[in-house]
């Protein structure tokens, strides 16, 4: 039986204090949210049509350095190609279109999403790039929902209904799920639902919560490893505030934890029974780590090391085969670390920067979509003011906000910086920014009101 | 040796001022920095000897005078000093005074300039619109903890 201490009454009420407010709004809520949704949607949607985004996928690459059998890799890339594969009935396998054997270079979820599109809509044709881009399309506008609910929670409407409006018509926002055929919009949305779900934690009761947050974590960890980063401090964060509430604590971590390698185990066994080897989730960490590391390394991942791009490391790839290639590289990445201790501390440094200033778009050729640096630090720098705000206010929720935000991106810390892995954080970063306008908004207006008043007469408004 | 030698100073003078300055502007509140002090010394003794050996490193590279170097750093902390008065007042409330809105800028300032100048790849002219900002993010969390703080003494604990 559990104690009703005063401490304990204090903290509960404040968090059936923030739930209950979103409870009585919940009918409210359903307009905006599903307003925002579609809008979101209709707008990915159509500029997968006016801009003909699919013929990014559909074109057939012509070189004579690149093999007969790797001319559609523009479709997917290396998701593109094992789904290929699967579709074709070599199973999960040869990540670069060319026959290679089996793989673990990408986590399985996405490629067996696009395997389904491929049996219906046919194999690298335009039907089906038009509907895998919908697909994002529809995981994005989706994303409405968990942004709508944490900014509710934790900052109010005002921010809540920015956060999804800006979400759904800011162009910003629609570059991956309408260009590229990768997990990323679905990362964005399942990272915002597990947020949510950890949020709501603290004060469940029964195991059904956590059953379904476990599952979801498993899930999460085999459609992308890197969004397992902040797994730990989210239920670091679960464990903390329910031992705070006097509520168990230990046993719903632990199902959680159970769950989410329950759900990753097939993928595991798979992985030691066709590589020969335990292999965790995806095998590439080694070689990743050394594009972002070596010897005179600008720290953002040469891809003309590439096998997609360098066709002797691809017949290197095909001659040690998938793991001794990466091993090979790892050694190598080690190696360096190991010569040159201050080199890879400085890479690294410069790595955690470029993450977030976006000066690495500075060293990427210009595509279709090509972003300037101060694009993307219209987003990180309002979510910093944001999030040191509502880490200075104490928010219910802002630690977990810093969490996912800080800890997702160290394994690009490590290997290197694409503007691409930022998208599974942009909603979170979306919410901190809206909430620091908001609250910068509300500050100007009351500043400026205040000057305007004599003292007296603001003291009298006040009241 | 002499480079990282005057960077080191530099480092470690504009923390040493910014302490004084604000554990001053806590003393009129009747509160104390010293529990904090022999921690906050030593991470930031190590950040200086790391940041002066970064700059050193990034001056082998490109090989500006000294004093211009120097100069540069004098500028952005001057940028700083008046951008955090300004988010000072915009701010308002209770603070620690003028002069700690003013070194907490400066320090913003000068950490988010000589990031952008030694580890970023951005363009220079990113370094000056993005010191305005570190300076008013410093001043915020220094007026956000110096409020937590404040409350927590009228609370009476």
């Amino acid at each position: 039986m559990r104690t009703e201490t005063p401490s304990r009454l204090k903290i509960e009420s404040n968090f059936r204090l923030a739930e209950s407010s979103v409870e009585l709004h919940w009918p409210s809520c359903i307009s905006p949210v599903l307003w925002s949704t579609i809008t979101a949607l209709v707008l990915r949607l159509g500029i997968i049509f006016l801009f003909h985004t699919y013929q990014l996928q559909t074109r057939i690459l012509n070189s004579k350095w690149i093999p007969a059998a790797t001319r559609h890799f523009a479709f997917g890339f290396e998701t593109g190609s094992i789904a290929g594969s699967l579709a074709s009935g070599h199973g999960f396998s040869s990540p670069f279109g060319f026959p290679t054997g089996p793989t673990a270079w990408i986590a399985p979820v996405y490629p067996g999403l696009c395997v389904v599109v491929f049996k219906i809509f046919g194999l690298y044709t335009t039907a089906s790039a038009i509907v895998i881009l919908s697909l994002n399309c529809v995981f994005a506008a989706l994303t409405c929902v968990p942004i709508y609910l944490l900014a509710l929670r934790i900052f109010g409407k005002r921010t809540a209904t920015l956060s999804i409006w800006t979400w759904a018509v800011c162009v910003f926002f629609m570059r991956w799920p309408t260009t590229w055929i990768w997990e990323v919009s679905l990362s964005a949305l399942l990272l915002g639902v597990l947020v949510l779900l950890s949020l709501d934690a603290p004060t469940s009761d029964g195991q059904k919560k956590f059953v379904l947050l476990g599952c979801l974590w498993g899930f999460a960890a085999i459609t992308n490893p890197s969004l397992l980063g902040a797994m730990p401090f989210l239920l670091a964060w679960i464990a903390f505030q329910r031992r705070r509430c006097l509520r168990p604590w230990f046993k719903p971590v632990l199902t959680v934890v159970l769950i989410c390698f329950g759900f990753m185990l097939p993928w595991f066994l798979r992985n030691w029974v066709v590589m020969g080897h335990p292999v965790f989730i995806r095998d590439n960490f080694g070689f990743e780590f050394y594009l972002g590391n070596y010897h005179g390394s600008n720290g953002l991942g040469y891809l003309g090391k590439h096998p997609t791009q360098n066709i002797k490391q691809l017949r290197l790839y095909s001659q040690l085969g998938e793991l001794g290639y990466v091993h090979h590289f790892k050694s190598e990445g080690l190696q360096f670390v190991r010569e040159h201790p201050e080199e890879f501390a400085l890479l690294t440094a410069r790595r955690m920067v470029t993450f977030w200033d976006g000066g690495m778009v500075n060293y990427q050729s210009p595509g279709f979509w090509h972003w300037q640096s101060w694009e993307l630090l219209c987003l990180a720098v309002p979510a910093f003011f944001g999030l040191a705000l509502a880490l200075g206010q104490r928010k219910r929720g802002a630690l977990l906000l810093a969490f996912v935000v800080l800890l997702y991106p160290a394994p690009y810390y490590l290997t290197y910086a694409e503007e691409r892995y930022r998208h599974a954080i942009e909603p979170e970063l979306l919410i901190l920014a809206c909430y620091f306008a908001c609250a910068l908004w509300e500050h100007a207006c009351e500043r400026f009101r205040r000057q305007s008043l004599s003292p007296a007469a603001y003291e009298e408004a006040a009241r | 040796m002499k480079t990282w030698t005057a960077f080191f100073l530099l480092w470690v003078a504009s923390g040493g001022v910014s302490t004084y300055v604000v554990g001053r502007g806590i003393g009129k509140h009747n509160l104390s920095l010293r529990r904090y002090l022999p921690w906050t010394a030593m991470a930031w003794l190590s950040f200086s000897a790391v940041a002066a050996e970064i700059t050193r490193q990034y001056l082998t590279i490109y090989p500006f005078p000294l004093m211009l170097c120097l100069t540069a750093a004098i500028g952005l902390m001057l940028l700083g000093i008046c951008s955090g008065w300004v988010a000072g007042w915009f701010i308002g409330g209770d603070s620690l005074g003028i002069a700690a809105d003013a070194v907490a800028g400066m320090l913003g300032s000068f950490l988010t300039g000589w990031i952008e100048i030694t580890l970023s790849y951005n363009h220079p002219s990113y370094i000056f619109p993005l010191s305005v900002l570190g300076a008013a993010f410093g001043t915020m969390v220094l007026r956000l903890w110096a409020r937590a703080q404040l409350s927590f003494q009228e609370s009476g604990n």
